[in-house]
């Protein structure tokens, strides 16, 4: 669980928080997918911007820091295994230039990151959902509200699955399941309990939401667009620009 | 029961299929030394149980939930870097897995050796999009991606495989309405 609430909305007054989540996630896509080409200037200035809106969106290096650990090591094992050659022997060789190349590659899935924290740390979840539906709306086959309501539910059981499959690993374990050798036998034991548990309140669930007449018309929050929002985008737009230089 | 309340009760367990799903990035199993995370068995049983359509839509959600920028990514983390980043390919490749092996089982209709032939398929799948991606994103050669991205999780994904046939079988019943477990107190 603990997991889970680390990464946050915290509330604030800052420019990130007053701007539409539209524009919050648009600007992520965008510098997500550019970010694939950028080189040593994109680099530098969108770690400068990033470095910007932490700071004026109250949040502390320590906090990222301690948020991301998972992932830090990861691009730690990348960096390694992307620098460390055998050629030839089984002495490992190393050079400055593949390290550099590496070290590139590693920065740039840092900031990736570092833009994600700052999207959840900034914007409720209602407004993730009602932006959803807004950028669902015009691709076809798909039912924008019903997958709004189903990301609804998975956000409100995840918790509650998680919760479920602690107990029944602490009732196993009082019961010695871990004198159990074989890892089928500690799967089925595991998961099948699991799933009669989450499916029985499924049906709950849905009894209970037919009980209370539901349907696709369902009021979500407003959205508005902004002076703030079209400065963002230009913003976001200049700092992709940079792509193109050496 | 009439289509709409089908259609719902369909909604909600692909619902929680995906909370399931988002679930096995953080639940591991302890066996020995490694502990078998159960992400990728979740995924089998998405399609195995709710079948293509819904199975692919399960995933669908899950993704959705998570490009969004939900916490339900592996690590507590959510947004659309995640699959721009090195592990994205694996994500897709998930969605694909779901389809392809709901499809398969469906047409098989609970023989075990269709349903494994589709967990085989599916799994090389996900390897596929997987190591691919991984490859672009980190700018790996081919062997090393395979190397760091499959092998040390072959014997794992057997093992998931294994474990699948029979959870299947248990569960099929309470999927199709035909058996309901007594609640007790709790």
């Amino acid at each position: 669980m603990g997991e889970l609430t680390a990464i946050g909305f915290r509330p604030g007054q800052s420019v990130l928080h007053r701007l539409d989540p539209r524009t919050k996630q648009a600007l992520l896509m965008g510098i997500s997918v550019t970010s694939l080409w950028g080189n040593l200037s994109f680099l530098a200035l969108f770690t400068a911007v990033i470095m910007l809106s932490l700071n004026t969106a109250g949040m502390r290096i320590r906090r990222l820091i301690c948020e991301t650990r998972y992932f830090l090591f990861f691009l730690c094992f990348v960096f390694g295994v992307r620098t460390i050659t055998f050629s030839g022997g089984w002495t490992p060789a190393f050079s400055a230039e593949i390290a550099g190349e590496a070290l590139i590659v590693c920065w740039r899935l840092l900031l990736v990151v570092c833009m994600g924290v700052l999207l959840m740390a900034t914007t409720r979840t209602a407004d993730i959902r009602a932006a959803l539906v807004w950028f669902l709306k015009p691709v076809p086959l798909v039912n924008e509200k019903m997958a709004a309501t189903m990301v609804g539910l998975v956000v409100r059981f995840l918790p509650v699955i998680l919760f479920q499959g602690a107990e029944i690993a602490d009732a196993q374990r009082s019961r010695g399941i871990e004198r159990r050798k074989n890892p089928l036998i500690r799967l089925m034991k595991f998961t099948i309990p699991l799933f009669r548990r989450v499916f029985l309140s499924a049906d709950e669930l849905a009894a209970a939401m037919q009980a209370r007449c539901y349907s696709e018309h369902r009021t979500l929050p407003d959205l508005f667009f902004t002076w703030r929002d079209g400065m963002a985008l230009g913003a976001g737009i200049l700092i992709s620009l940079t792509v193109l230089l050496p | 029961m009439d289509a709409s309340a089908r259609q719902l009760k369909r909604m909600v367990y692909a619902s929680l299929m995906a909370a399931l799903t988002a679930a096995g990035a953080y639940i591991a199993i302890p066996i020995g030394p490694v502990p078998i995370v159960l992400q990728n068995l979740f995924i089998m049983l998405a399609g195995l149980l709710l079948g293509g359509r819904w199975g692919l839509i399960s995933v669908a959600v899950y993704l959705l939930a998570g490009a969004a920028g939900l916490p339900v990514f592996a690590g507590g983390t959510g947004g659309v870097g995640k699959f721009v980043g090195p592990t994205g390919g694996y994500l897709l490749g998930f969605a694909a897995a779901a389809y392809l092996i709901g499809l398969i089982s469906e047409s098989g209709r609970g023989r075990v050796a269709i349903d494994v032939l589709a967990m085989v398929a599916g799994t090389l799948i996900i390897y596929a999009f997987g190591v691919s991606w991984l490859k672009v994103a980190t700018g790996m050669s081919f062997s090393k991606a395979f190397a760091v991205g499959m092998l040390p999780f072959l014997i794992g994904d057997a093992l998931k495989i294994a474990a699948a046939v029979p959870i299947a079988k248990a569960l099929r019943p309470m999927m199709d309405g035909t058996f309901t477990v007594v609640r007790t107190a709790g």
